[in-house]
């Protein structure tokens, strides 16, 4: 009996875009593909394309090439069918800021047509906002827009969930609970989630796969573990005698990539070898003061990348 | 249908909420009030200067022709400016990422916007008018124009034309307010947008004074304004008296048609420029 390994569908897929802003090209003929069930990480510098790409799966820009679709479905020709499974937030929450917090996502709710799923109050209670609901929006701290600006994506029962940098402006808890939320969703309700971030910690905390854009192009699409996993990342050791040490490291077979950056010694190193690393350094008299584990910045992985190239 | 009409009660509830819309509705019928109270003030001035010899015109006609004309004025330049808001206020606010993201049509957003507007025109014509009614019999009858027993027109006849002058309104200010729209379609700031209305009111105000007969083209023409050329005029010469000052058959049929016709034009012109937009986040 064989087994047949099915490819989960597509939720979101950006297929040879090309966006340009007069003479300056956004994006540049971008694939993209979301699965059910993924928490996708759209990572990149400011600038790289990420809004770009979010704005043409929503269907706020027209590509000038290229084909956008939502649940299989091109969103210029059936963005009725599909808009009612999405919820989103793009770039700066925007809300009326003559209305009070609740009133704002009811009007939202109703404009969608009362779905079944979250109401309002139960979207506010999930993002920590039930007791502000009577609050006016332009009274709110930034962080608790960015809060209102997630609770109107959670309205009803979506199934697709893009959020941009969702977690700018909140501070170092409500970060923490943001992340946790978008875990929670997509462990209870099954949600596929879009993240759009330039934070390398963020995306490796909540995404199972990433696509990188850089300067309008994708770099990289895989799951985070082979592009940041374990496998990827370093150990950086503090030295009397860097060089020396260098030399000796070098020699050793199991460790990968030996450099000396900023004075320390950098090397690569199996996770199951870094103990036997340190006792060879110091019964060979090294005096070892400091060993720390390091993960590649986005910038070291666009460095490798382009010099790759 | 349905979409169309969760839009638009989208659009009224937010409406309903905001001060503009009161201060739209409110401002014109107060106007309107003071300026019957401030003609009927002035009548009996001059009737006092004139040693009460002459007995003048005291129909609450003159008032309710002379108060809602004016507050028409101010009311086409209220409507001009909530429109040019309509669609320039939410590229503003950045709202239209949140609610273009619901199921509904760029078009069925248009004609929403376009259908408040029409119930706001239609709301402050019903204000004004109520009010220029209501503040006019505060001073006198409702009754036939005469000057020393001679009887210039009937009652009757001056409800007619009433009625008629009020009408006559209404294909001009739905073209004001769709020219409005379509202004509001093309940028993001709510300054530039009503900045380029109310340059375009006195642009054509100018046009209306050097076009002679040809400005019955314009769809301005025939709305109570600075240079008022709409049935108001008319209305008011009933009022004082005249005999020769109503419209030819062939201007009321203007009225009627060139308005109309330039309001489906802005709206197509709207619907074309907001469904080819994109949409700033």
């Amino acid at each position: 009996m064989t087994s047949v390994q099915h490819e989960p569908e597509a939720v979101a897929t950006l297929e040879g875009v090309t966006q340009r802003f007069g003479a300056f090209e956004a994006l540049h003929d971008v694939h993209l593909r979301v699965r059910r069930g993924d928490v996708y990480g759209l990572l990149g510098l400011n600038g790289a394309g990420k809004t770009t790409a979010l704005r043409a799966l929503l269907k706020f820009l027209k590509p000038q090439s290229g084909r956008v679709s939502l649940f299989g479905l091109d969103v210029t020709s059936h963005w009725l069918e599909v808009a009612g499974r999405i919820g989103a937030t793009i770039e700066a929450p925007a809300f009326y800021p003559n209305l009070d917090g609740l009133t704002n996502l009811r009007l939202l709710y109703r404009l969608a047509g009362s779905p079944p799923g979250r109401t309002p109050e139960a979207a506010l209670e999930l993002v920590g906002l039930a007791h502000t609901g009577g609050v006016r929006s332009r009274s709110y701290s930034q962080g608790m827009l960015q809060r209102l600006y997630i609770a109107q994506a959670l309205l009803g029962a979506p199934e697709l969930l893009v959020l941009d940098e969702p977690t700018s402006n909140l501070d170092p808890r409500g970060i923490l609970e943001v992340r946790k939320l978008i875990t929670r969703l997509r462990d209870q309700e099954g949600l596929t989630v879009i993240l759009s971030s330039h934070q390398l910690s963020e995306v490796e905390d909540v995404c199972n796969r990433v696509a990188i854009l850089h300067h309008g192009r994708r770099l990289e699409e895989a799951p985070v573990e082979a592009l940041f996993g374990s496998e990827q990342r370093w150990l950086e050791l503090e030295l009397e005698l860097p060089e020396k040490g260098l030399e000796r490291v070098s020699r050793l077979e199991w460790c990968e990539l030996p450099s000396i950056v900023e004075g320390r010694l950098r090397v690569r190193v199996p996770r199951d070898r870094r103990a036997e690393l340190n006792a060879i350094l110091v019964r060979e008299g090294f005096a070892v003061s400091e060993l720390v584990e390091r993960r590649p910045s986005l910038e070291d992985y666009f460095h490798q990348v382009t010099a790759d190239a | 249908m349905r979409r169309f009409g969760r839009v638009l009660s989208f659009e009224i509830d937010k409406a309903l909420r905001s001060r503009l819309t009161w201060v739209t509705l409110m401002l014109p019928a107060i106007l309107t009030f003071v300026s019957v109270w401030i003609g009927e003030w002035v009548r009996r001035a001059e009737q006092i200067a004139e040693s009460g010899d002459v007995e003048r015109i005291a129909s609450a006609y003159l008032g309710f022709s002379r108060g809602v004309g004016n507050g028409l004025v101010l009311g086409a330049i209220f409507l001009l400016f909530y429109s040019s808001m309509a669609i320039a206020n939410e590229g503003n606010l950045r709202t239209f990422k949140t609610i273009l993201l619901r199921a509904h049509t760029r078009l069925e957003w248009v004609f929403a916007k376009f259908g408040l507007l029409l119930l706001i025109g239609l709301g402050l014509l019903c204000v004004v008018v109520i009010t220029g009614l209501a503040s006019a019999a505060l001073f006198g009858d409702y009754v036939a124009i005469a000057e020393e027993g001679y009887v210039f027109y009937e009652a009757g006849f001056m409800a007619d034309e009433s009625v008629r002058a009020v009408l006559l309104v209404i294909p001009p200010l739905i073209a004001l307010a769709a020219f409005g729209l379509m202004v509001s379609t093309f940028t993001d700031h709510t300054g530039i947008a009503t900045s380029a209305c109310i340059g375009a009111y006195v642009f054509l105000e100018a046009l209306k004074s050097s076009s002679s007969s040809a400005r019955q083209y314009l769809f301005n023409t025939f709305m109570p304004s600075l240079l008022d050329t709409s049935y108001f005029v008319a209305l008011t010469g009933f009022a004082e008296g005249n005999s020769d000052a109503a419209f030819e058959a062939g201007w009321v049929g203007f009225n009627l048609l060139t308005p109309l016709v330039s309001a489906a034009l802005f709206l197509i012109v709207a619907s074309v420029a907001f469904g080819r937009r994109d949409v700033v986040v």
